[in-house]
């Protein structure tokens, strides 16, 4: 018995589209022009983070040519502290580049 | 002529008195002694009632006047009648114009008096005997003046108060709730009172000598004192109207009064003079015993004087409490600066410095001690342990709690609460026990800290629902150990959200093929879990309906090719794996029937099914993605795990009919190219035909009819394409044979499944196998042989193994060169 497909499910809180995540790729953008891609283990009422096989992408500004470059490093597992959290989303929403 | 009217004969009913005085006194020993100093043997010298005592006392008075230095039996007349004047002060006005006046007299003694006299207390403290520090009990702390300390407010006169009556009295601190325990009360009595205290032992000196010398002699003797008194004088140290001692110094002290007003003050006296200390002990008692008696005497001669006695008092005690306060401060300091001094004195230097660094410590450390009181330390614990404790720690401090399962069953088991109590003990530095170094009291009592504690985290539980108010969309909460910030506490929607759905916005809504819905459900899925679980904990019933309904079984999400369950949606996420086996546990033997055949109808629809057939990586030359292989590998401990176990459990007939819901609803072929689909089958099958050989009797004929029905419908569903179950990194012919990192995995699933095929089938079955994958099984035999000569004959035997695996159940046997009938029936 199959229901109507327009009903839908929701979310009562703004942290459970973080809480949807866990267990799952969740990508971040932090303060200082980083990003953050990882398998999110916890999270907390402050939007602090712990990841693991996160891969952080750094972008700056090469100064000899001007160009906007990035590293990336890796990390087995990283705690992210929320207060440089500018947004969270699932990885998937996120083309990675 | 006498003094206040005594007659210097006395009366026949004084030695009565005396004898029965006695025993009191002998009691009060040590308070006798501290009272009117240790120095007997001259009190009985001056102790003489006026019989030719006269110049001894004329001496005594004007000469140790201006000497500074202590003098041994002179003078303690005096400075007993100094000290018991002294509380007049008070009256003429508060401790500045005392001051002003004492300046103006005896500028230049102030230091020395004061600091000698402090300093007799210290030496008199030393000297005290073991039995005194009996008689006054718990006031006794090792290290500190073992001197009867009370706090003034309570105790105004502690040094004549029967000891019973100070335990009494400090018994009544502790019950009200000012001290933990006696020992803590008397403590705090003997750190706020020491210096005070030691004014107290002088202010009690008897008036003996007074006694007998003449009354104008007296008047002398009083001047010089009385300047000197607002200094030295504690209120505290006032005779009290309980205390046997009383009637003695009332008739001085209202003679001090009298005298104070107006006159100039010629020669102070200074508590230099006091005898010194150290003499017999015992001997103490004597006078003592016949001051009382004159006091005895003194009380019936002027009872008027008493009442008058009584006001005065009254005046002191009124007068004297804020101005004692602030003296007590500036006492102690200087009471332990010169103790220091002292110390440093009679140290080498490299001691003294070694002293010194030492006590800038300490005194480092202890600049601030002393501000809170047990009660505010109580108050600090117990507030820090609500924060920490929990009523319910398996939800909210779950992982500790798991810690200390693993540990408990290394060690030993510990009680929850004591467990933190010594933690925190540890933690905060106090597991020495402070300074009266018992641990185990400090233990005991912090655990009585922590039950408190657990009692406010219960109420606070109860009422944390915080501040709501009609229409707001949110509430204020309160901070909490877990939540420590105040925040708005967004409402929860109700269990009947599924109503209200078109009241939502749109924003909060997510389309049901989406993969936030996936997600939801899976969240959705892990609190019912929980929830559980945690009931489960604690041996309640549980309904599984909620559940149940989170799982979505019998839904439908509709995508733009097919439909599709949500549950099966979902389980390819690696959480959901994860908490299978949890949440197939609650489920009823119904639920878990259909929830299993639900999974065996749309195997090939579970996404990792699907994406676990090599078919998926022909472009890529077959090789699969190491996160696909992580998931199948995942897949196969938690999912296909479950499935196995129940598959084990189940009966012949239930069995069959999964099967058939394999095969109708799957592509077998296709489920064959997977890892998962033919391990699934292979124990499917392998199962089927277990219990047909073992069990055969119980097995009705329609029953061996419909497996033979189901199994020629599985059957046809691979005859024809039988070699295309080998994946092209497994496969030995020639023609298919692709070379990738899994090549050198263990191929033995194939040849399991290959195995328990033929096993079900007749010999025309296993005839069309045979032939189907007859370059399969030679390409492992060439392969094995060429294996073997290059050395690796372990791995030649495993393929080999492999394959014999298939061929034996056919009665077949592979060796490298040839295959041949197996001998062991032979």
């Amino acid at each position: 018995m199959s229901q109507a497909v327009t009903s839908s499910v929701s979310s009562s809180e703004p942290l459970d589209l973080i809480k949807f995540c866990l267990d799952e790729q969740i990508y971040l953008k932090l303060r200082g022009g980083r990003e953050m891609v990882g398998r999110l283990h916890a999270y907390d009422s402050h939007c602090n983070i712990i990841i693991s096989d996160a891969i952080e992408t750094i972008y700056y500004i090469d100064k000899e040519d001007g160009e906007m470059k990035n590293t990336k490093k890796k990390s087995d597992m990283i705690f992210v502290r929320g207060d440089s959290v500018i947004l969270a989303t699932d990885a998937t929403n996120v083309e990675t580049n | 002529m006498s003094f206040f009217g005594f007659d210097p004969t006395g009366p026949p009913s004084s030695k009565r008195n005396d004898a029965e005085e006695l025993d009191f006194d002998d009691e009060d020993d040590a308070f006798n002694e501290e009272t009117f100093g240790a120095d007997v043997t001259d009190i009985r010298k001056d102790f003489d009632f006026g019989y030719g005592a006269k110049p001894q006392a004329e001496e005594s008075i004007l000469k140790p006047a201006t000497q500074s230095s202590i003098k041994p039996g002179l003078s303690y007349a005096k400075a007993a009648q100094e000290e018991l004047l002294q509380p007049m002060a008070a009256l003429w006005g508060d401790s500045t114009s005392n001051e002003e006046e004492r300046k103006e007299v005896t500028e230049e003694k102030d230091d020395s008096k004061k600091v000698l006299s402090l300093e007799e207390i210290e030496a008199k403290l030393k000297q005290q005997t073991p039995s005194s520090a009996g008689v006054q009990g718990t006031a006794n702390v090792p290290g500190q003046p073992p001197v009867v300390q009370q706090p003034q407010q309570q105790f105004p006169n502690p040094y004549m108060l029967p000891p019973q009556v100070q335990q009494q009295m400090l018994a009544a601190a502790v019950a009200s709730g000012q001290f933990p325990n006696m020992e803590s009360a008397s403590q705090a009595m003997a750190q706020s009172m020491m210096a005070a205290a030691a004014f107290q032992q002088t202010g009690m000196m008897p008036p003996l000598p007074f006694m007998n010398v003449p009354p104008h002699l007296q008047q002398q003797q009083q001047q010089p004192g009385q300047p000197q008194q607002p200094q030295q004088q504690p209120p505290s140290g006032l005779p009290q109207g309980q205390v046997p001692n009383q009637p003695q110094s009332q008739p001085e002290s209202q003679q001090g009064k009298t005298q104070t007003a107006g006159r100039p003050v010629s020669q102070p006296l200074s508590v230099d003079r006091f005898p010194p200390i150290g003499v017999g002990i015992e001997e103490t008692a004597k006078p003592q015993i016949n001051q009382q008696q004159q006091q005895q005497q003194q009380q019936q001669y002027h009872q008027q004087q008493h009442q008058q006695y009584h006001q005065q008092q009254h005046m002191y005690r009124n007068n004297n409490r804020g101005y004692n306060h602030q003296q007590q401060r500036a006492q102690r300091r200087d009471y332990y600066q010169q103790q220091l001094q002292q110390q440093l004195e009679q140290m080498s230097p490299e001691e003294r410095e070694k002293f010194t660094i030492r006590q800038n410590k300490v005194s480092k450390i202890t600049r601030c001690s002393g501000f809170m009181g047990p009660k505010d330390k109580d108050f600090v614990t117990r507030f820090q342990l609500s924060q920490i404790v929990t009523e319910d720690p398996y939800n909210e401090d779950f992982y500790y709690q798991v810690y200390q399962i693993v540990k408990s069953s290394l060690g030993g088991a510990t009680n929850d609460v004591n467990s933190i109590a010594q933690k925190y003990l540890d933690q905060s530095g106090h597991r020495l026990g402070g300074r009266s170094k018992r641990v185990d009291i400090a233990l005991q009592r912090m655990q009585q800290q922590v039950s408190k504690a657990v009692t406010v985290a219960k109420e606070r539980g109860q009422r944390s629902s915080g501040l709501s108010k009609e229409g707001a969309l949110g509430r204020v909460s309160f901070g909490t150990g877990k939540q420590p910030r105040q925040q708005i506490i967004i409402k929860k929607e109700e269990a009947s959200s599924e109503e209200k759905d078109d009241a939502l916005p749109k924003e909060y809504k997510f389309p049901r093929s989406s993969r936030s819905f996936q997600l939801s459900i899976i969240e959705d899925i892990y609190t019912q879990v929980l929830k559980l679980e945690s009931m489960e904990r604690e041996n309640q019933t549980y309904q599984t309906t909620e559940l149940w309904k989170s799982l979505h079984l019998n839904d439908k999400i509709k995508t733009s090719t097919d439909e599709i369950n949500p549950f099966i949606s979902i389980l390819s996420f690696d959480k959901t794996m994860k908490v299978f086996q949890r949440l197939f546990h609650f489920l009823s033997k119904e639920e878990q029937e259909q929830i299993i055949e639900l999974i065996f109808t749309h195997l090939q629809k579970i996404d990792i099914v699907l994406k676990s057939s090599y078919k998926n990586y022909a472009d890529t030359n077959y090789s699969i993605p190491k996160n696909v292989n992580d998931k199948i590998e995942l897949f196969q401990s938690t999912i296909m795990r479950a499935l196995v176990i129940y598959i084990g459990d189940t009966n012949f007939q239930q069995i069959l009919s999964i099967l058939n819901e394999i095969i109708s609803n799957n592509n077998v072929l296709f489920l064959c190219t997977t890892k998962i689909g033919c391990s699934l089958l292979t124990v499917i099958i392998s199962r089927l035909e277990l219990i047909k050989q073992e069990y055969s009797k119980n097995l009705s004929a329609q029953d061996l009819s419909n497996w033979s029905l189901v199994y020629d419908k599985l059957f046809q569903g691979l005859e024809g394409r039988l070699a295309s179950i080998f994946p092209p990194f497994f496969s030995n012919d020639e023609s298919r044979k692709v070379v990738n990192e899994e090549t050198n995995k263990n191929d033995g699933y194939i040849w399991q499944f290959l195995a328990t095929l033929s096993l079900g089938g007749l010999l025309n079955h296993q005839r069309i196998i045979v032939d189907e994958i007859r370059n399969e099984i030679f390409g492992v035999m060439s392969l094995s042989k060429t294996t073997k000569e290059e050395g690796d004959a372990v791995k030649a035997a495993g393929l080999l193994e492999n394959l014999n695996l298939f061929l034996n159940v056919m009665g077949l046997n592979a060796t490298e060169d040839d295959i041949s009938e197996l001998a062991s029936e032979a």
